[in-house]
């Protein structure tokens, strides 16, 4: 095996990691200390309209704390302790106690769930985390320019 | 209209009437039969008391209405719309101009958003969804004359244009002023209201407007469980809400139920319903109509009879 071989297999072997790592970045398992997100593509909902690609970092600057946006223990957004911990007791200590942030997805069904009506679904949960800030910014009705104004890119739909 | 079915009422009632053949005389049976017969066809006794009590329907559906989480996207609008197959709207449905003048539903339009000042935290205006609420003893249905409205099982009051004449007196009984009459069409007269997408309730969807919020701002759901959430979110967020659902006991309570921040008086919410349904108010007059009118005439005919024999012999 010659060396331009190995080194082809090295660059694709990278170029699947990297592949790997974008297409996970929907569900970034930050550790406690760092290693925060910088852009994340909220995309696995994307049907009227495209995906959103959220610059994370620019918001870590201008949030007051993680809280605003993620479930946090003690903190204003912190459902009731039941609310979380009976739907996977284990994971819940193991992440969330580690200070881990765990994909929204995990607790907020992705379509109506008539045994889940106490949380929003995570379509809602994502619109409400985004506009409650951004109230009165862009219009939301049918016109998909109103949604891809601020948000959403207009490529679907 | 389909009669509820219920365990309790009147059901049980014919049983004991009619059933058990064994050690009954005969004048006894003629007088069951009597008995039977003329509620059977009289009928509004026994009608209102089957009226008044829905626990047989423990799965019927409601909607919750979180006002403070509503932004007056008109999402809900246009997906009513388009499940309705409805005509296109004079304005786009992202046009905020129409916020200007409180509106009402119209023919073409089941549901609309109007917007009110927030007097809790100014700035942030405060969005209310309009609909019919699909009353739990609907008045509309009380008051039509040919039962051109159905409470149906699963919750919705839906409206039978087949037998509509016209009369328009759902649109004075309903205290939502909910139902809409499209005067366009002056010979087929036809009221029009929110069904609660029955259709697609009934094929296993939700409806079209709950869909569509992007906020989670209308819930669907079986009404038992949605007074439960919203008692929950009310005791979790005290700041946020008023403590009371609207909707639980107005009017004898209706399908479609409410969440808000601030009174709902202010949000032109009608505040001076009474707590037993509006049907309650006729009950007692109508059920004696029948009694009046079959005793009245056999007692006064007696009384007649008796005196005109008295004359005679004296």
């Amino acid at each position: 095996m010659n060396s331009k071989a190995v080194l082809t297999i090295v660059l694709c072997w990278m170029v699947a990691l990297t592949a790997t790592l974008y297409a996970g970045a929907e569900a970034p398992a930050a550790g406690p200390k760092g290693k925060m997100p910088g852009k994340v593509l909220l995309g696995s909902l994307a049907d009227k309209h495209g995906p959103v690609n959220f610059d994370h970092e620019k918001h870590v600057g201008t949030a007051g704390s993680c809280d605003e946006c993620h479930h946090q223990h003690g903190g204003a957004q912190a459902p009731s302790c039941g609310g979380c911990h009976a739907v996977d007791a284990t994971s819940f200590r193991k992440n969330v106690h580690l200070g881990r942030i765990r994909p929204c997805g995990e607790c907020h069904p992705a379509s109506y769930d008539a045994g889940k009506l106490d949380r929003p679904t995570l379509s809602a949960a994502y619109h409400r985390a985004c506009i409650n800030c951004h109230r009165e910014v862009g219009s939301v009705g049918t016109d998909p320019k109103g949604c891809a104004e601020m948000c959403h890119e207009s490529s679907a739909r | 209209m389909e009669k509820p079915v219920k365990d309790a009422g009147n059901g049980s009632g014919r049983d004991e009437r009619t059933g058990g053949g064994k050690g009954v005389n005969r004048r006894d049976f003629l007088r069951g039969v009597a008995v039977a017969g003329g509620a059977a066809f009289l009928g509004t006794p026994t009608d209102v008391q089957a009226l008044h009590d829905l626990s047989g329907w423990p799965d019927r559906m409601g909607m919750l209405t979180d006002l403070t989480e509503c932004v007056g996207c008109r999402s809900c609008e246009a997906a009513c719309n388009a499940a309705n197959r409805l005509p296109a709207p004079n304005a786009p449905f992202d046009e905020k101009s129409v916020f200007e003048r409180k509106r009402r539903p119209t023919a073409s339009a089941y549901t609309v958003v109007n917007r009110y000042e927030n007097t809790k935290t100014p700035g942030n205006p405060i969005y209310r969804k309009v609909q019919c609420n699909h009353c739990e003893e609907p008045s509309c249905a009380s008051a039509c004359p040919v039962r051109a409205y159905t409470k149906t099982p699963e919750g919705p009051v839906l409206y039978n244009q087949d037998v509509c004449f016209g009369c328009r007196y759902c649109m004075v009984a309903c205290p939502f002023y909910a139902p809409a009459y499209d005067y366009d069409s002056a010979l087929e007269p036809k009221v029009v209201k929110c069904t609660m997408c029955h259709g697609r309730i009934k094929a296993g969807g939700i409806p079209a407007c709950s869909g569509a919020c992007p906020m989670g701002a209308i819930t669907f759901g079986k009404r038992g469980t949605l007074l439960k959430v919203a008692r929950d979110r009310i005791r979790k967020f005290p700041d946020r809400y008023v403590d009371q659902i609207y909707g639980e006991y107005e009017a004898g309570g209706t399908s479609w139920l409410y969440l808000s921040g601030v009174p709902f008086g202010q949000l032109d919410y009608p505040t001076n319903l009474p707590r037993k349904p509006i049907v309650e108010n006729t009950k007692g007059f109508l059920s004696a109509v029948p009694l009046v009118l079959t005793l009245w005439p056999a007692l006064l005919g007696l009384c007649y009879a008796a005196n005109r024999n008295k004359e005679e012999k004296g």
